[in-house]
């Protein structure tokens, strides 16, 4: 846990969710490494530094992709499989979130290489924990490569 | 049937060759039994004339040995001489005479003799019984010194009377004086009258015969002399002469000697079967003879006999087999007749089936390729005449290039013997294409191959099969849809829920805390995931309503659709100061009126809601036809969309602005109504500030006179 905060590069269309995916780290004290954008198109343009994320100091690359999967424009498998192709790009952990508990999505998204497939709880108690346990584990625990 | 022709007339010949051969036989057998009867019968001829013959010969012989014993009774009798000299000595001796009568009348009794005298040397008579003859007849007379220089008994042959001109002959004795040195007493001759018994005995026959006869004769010089009376000429006895060197006459033949059965000619010139003999010593011959007609008769008929029962057998053989072959003419052409009608019926039968079947037939000549035969169904299906076909050869057929191209293709369907093509095209008289099964098949008729061609109008086969596999195909996208659906509905609908669970435990934690800033935030998403659950779940039911429930059809212009729509978007179209520009070209429609409508509603909603930042924003509404069928627009100068995202907006839920207004359900529900009137929808645009043209069709929904009249 040296050097530069990770980075989190949160995927998701619904302005409520992410209101509360974004509570939940102000608890946790991440919020400021949070970056939000609405949809599959922004996310990769995003990643590629492009159409305004072209500075790396306004937009770092992140450590770490919490990915929706329905979105508008580019859907959120596409911009998977894309992250996942991408040599560059493919270190970067994908954690799928996501309300759908279809069995093809699980399928399809592993199937593409997500690292983590998880589904938003629909009480505020399972979110939290989930949001905590997700922190812990992928911010605390988890090891990155230089 | 040719074999059985070569039968029919061999075995009519065979029928004429068993007649020859029978007819033949038959005739041969008739002719050597007759010829076996006519030996037989010429040879029992021949022997009861020789018995006859030699019967009568033996008679004459006794009768002549009879008459000269008769003689030798008085010759050299010394007692008779003495009688006769003492009437000789003493004529007037009346006890001599009676002496003398009583010896010569006892001869005389035996019935040959008609009289009797006593001649001395000179020939004077000197005594007769009965007395008081006429002259002794100079035959007589002139042989009586003969008779006493030869010391024998004479028989004098057949002479003629010089009083009554009567043949006679006389038996001669010449008396002798016994005393030595005497002198000749005279001859003693006894007259023989053959009527009495010579003639009769010759004349008669031991059975009745119309022609028999038996003939006497001597040779006199180079003469036969005829001695007897003849059965078929008068006066014949010693005065009947024919010259011996006459041929075949059997009494000539007879004099000079010979003996045996012949066949000659007799004095009448007449043909006659005879017997000759001679009689031992005697100048006699004799024949007997029966006239070869009389002989030959009961032949002639036996022959007239065998001949109507050889030309009755034959007759009859002939009828039968003539009969016979006949039958078997009959039955013979009968069966022809019962062939040729099968074959006929036969041949009918497959005609009609050749004419009458719902498959093309096409027979082709297989050295040659030429079309022998077609079927009118193949005629009518392509619309060609018969004569299109006839003698052409299969691949100068323009329309048959897809099946047999070339002559090297046909060579394929003569080598292969049999070609199936299960689905090929083939284009009509009329333009029309059809698809068609090809079935052909190589075999022999009469030793000559051809090849048969089934073509089969699959048509509608493959027609149906295809719709079959668009409406499978159209169901499978609509499983997915439908699965889709499912999805994206669940999870849209959980989205709000999530949000809406969360924020309440954070309006709770926040109330408890008292962050009033906070409260007001959690309450407006709360509104917001309620409003849009709300917003949801009405449109799922829209959605899911458009095609269950519809209204019964109404015809509508489109003018009036397009009105309605922009009179419900009216609020927006003001607020946002959009120009409209409506080119309906007259153009109506039958259907349900609101859910057509609601195409063009939400269209102009939508083409409203992405304006963007567009200074003068307009849409415009209009129908044009292309590729005859009308196109319907609806084009606006709005933020257009990136060509990426065009197949994307028309899903379910699918928004490309997160931040846009409304669920993503609506170019959804316009696509599910165009899709329920058959038609398409795609949109046109250039890319992102470049403005967006929807196009669309209704085929279901056009308002065709035409279709209305025929409906």
């Amino acid at each position: 846990m040296k050097g530069e905060p990770i980075v989190i590069l949160l995927v998701e269309d619904d302005e409520a969710h992410a209101e509360i995916v974004r509570r939940n780290f102000e608890t946790f004290r991440l919020a400021n490494r949070l970056i939000h954008v609405t949809d599959g198109q922004a996310a990769l343009d995003y990643l590629y530094r492009r159409n305004g994320y072209a500075d790396p100091d306004i937009s770092p690359r992140p450590g770490i992709v919490l990915l929706d999967l329905r979105l508008p424009k580019v859907d959120g498998l596409e911009v998977l499989k894309i992250i996942k192709t991408d040599a560059q790009l493919s270190p970067i952990p994908v954690v799928i979130l996501t309300t759908s508990k279809a069995e093809g999505d699980m399928v399809h998204a592993y199937g593409h290489h997500a690292n983590s497939y998880l589904v938003k709880p629909v009480d505020f108690a399972h979110f939290t924990q989930l949001m905590e346990t997700f922190g812990y584990y992928w911010l605390a625990w988890n090891q990155y490569p230089h | 049937m040719k074999p059985r022709t070569e039968d029919g007339r061999r075995s009519g010949w065979g029928f004429l060759l068993a007649f020859v051969v029978f007819a033949a036989g038959v005739i041969a057998s008739g002719v050597l039994v007759y010829r076996n009867h006519e030996r037989a019968y010429r040879a029992e001829v021949e022997h009861q004339l020789s018995a006859i013959a030699d019967l009568k010969v033996r008679e004459l012989a006794r009768w002549r040995r009879e008459r000269l014993g008769n003689g030798n009774i008085f010759f050299r009798n010394d007692a008779f001489s003495a009688v006769v000299r003492r009437c000789l000595e003493a004529p007037e001796d009346a006890d001599a005479r009676r002496e003398l009568h009583s010896w010569v009348h006892g001869i005389l009794q035996s019935g040959h003799y008609d009289h009797a005298r006593l001649l001395d040397p000179q020939g004077a008579t000197l005594f007769s019984i009965p007395p008081d003859l006429p002259p002794v007849s100079d035959a007589v007379s002139n042989r009586v010194s003969e008779v006493l220089n030869s010391d024998l008994v004479t028989l004098l042959d057949f002479y003629r009377d010089n009083q009554d001109q009567r043949p006679y002959l006389a038996v001669m004795v010449p008396v002798l004086d016994p005393r030595p040195g005497a002198r000749p007493l005279g001859v003693l001759v006894l007259r023989v009258d053959p009527e009495k018994y010579l003639y009769p005995f010759i004349k008669r026959w031991p059975t009745p015969r119309l022609t028999a006869e038996t003939l006497l004769v001597r040779k006199e010089g180079g003469d036969v002399v005829f001695l007897n009376e003849l059965r078929f000429q008068t006066n014949t006895a010693l005065r009947l002469r024919i010259p011996l060197d006459r041929p075949l006459l059997p009494a000539a033949l007879a004099a000079l000697g010979r003996e045996g059965v012949i066949d000659g000619m007799d004095y009448r010139g007449v043909l006659v079967v005879a017997a000759l003999r001679t009689v031992s010593d005697s100048p006699w011959s004799l024949v007997a003879r029966i006239d070869a007609t009389e002989v030959y008769a009961p032949l002639r008929a036996r022959l007239w006999t065998t001949i109507v029962m050889v030309a009755l057998l034959l007759f009859g053989t002939g009828a039968g087999t003539g009969l016979a072959w006949h039958r078997q003419r009959v039955r013979f052409y009968r069966e022809q007749y019962e062939l040729a009608e099968a074959f006929r019926a036969s041949d009918l039968r497959y005609r009609r089936l050749f004419e009458s079947a719902k498959d093309g037939i096409l027979i082709l000549d297989a050295e040659t390729g030429a079309i022998m035969d077609v079927n009118p169904y193949l005629i009518e299906l392509l619309g060609y005449s018969r004569e299109t076909f006839l003698g052409k050869k299969v691949w100068e057929l323009g329309f048959f290039k897809d099946i047999v191209a070339n002559e090297e293709k046909f060579v394929e369907l003569q080598s292969q013997e049999y070609v199936r093509y299960e689905d090929l095209p083939l284009e009509t008289a009329d333009g029309r294409r059809i698809d068609v099964e090809f079935v052909s098949n190589v075999y022999l008729v009469s030793r000559h191959k051809v090849i048969q061609c089934n073509i089969r109008d699959i048509t509608d086969r493959v027609r149906a099969a295809a719709a079959l596999k668009q409406s499978s195909q159209e169901l499978q996208e609509k499983n997915v849809e439908l699965e889709r659906f499912l999805y994206t509905a669940s999870h849209d609908l959980k989205s709000p829920v999530v949000t809406i669970r969360t924020f309440l435990d954070y309006l709770e934690q926040d109330i408890a805390a008292a962050q009033a800033g906070r409260i007001e935030k959690d309450m407006t998403f709360l509104r917001a995931a309620g409003d849009k659950m709300a917003r949801l779940l009405d449109e799922l039911l829209n959605l899911s309503r458009i095609g269950r429930i519809v209204s019964p059809p109404v015809r509508v212009p489109l003018r009036a659709l397009v009105d309605e729509a922009l009179a419900a978007a009216a609020g927006s179209i003001a607020a946002r100061g959009v120009q409209t520009k409506v080119d309906d070209r007259d153009v109506t429609l039958q259907g349900d009126r609101l859910r057509l409508a609601n195409i063009w509603q939400n269209l102009v909603e939508n083409a409203v809601k992405f304006m963007g930042e567009q200074t003068s924003p307009c849409i415009e509404i209009g129908v044009e036809p292309r590729d005859a069928e009308m196109v319907f627009f609806v084009r606006d100068n709005g933020i257009g969309i990136d060509p990426r995202y065009h197949a994307k907006v028309f899903g379910l839920f699918e928004k490309l602005d997160p931040k846009a207004a409304g669920t993503g359900i609506g170019l959804a529900i316009v696509k599910r109504i165009v899709e329920l009137y058959g038609g398409r929808i795609w949109l046109e645009s250039e890319g992102v500030g470049k403005g967006t043209c929807f196009y669309f069709t209704l085929p279901k929904a056009i308002d065709n006179p035409k279709e209305r009249e025929r409906a």
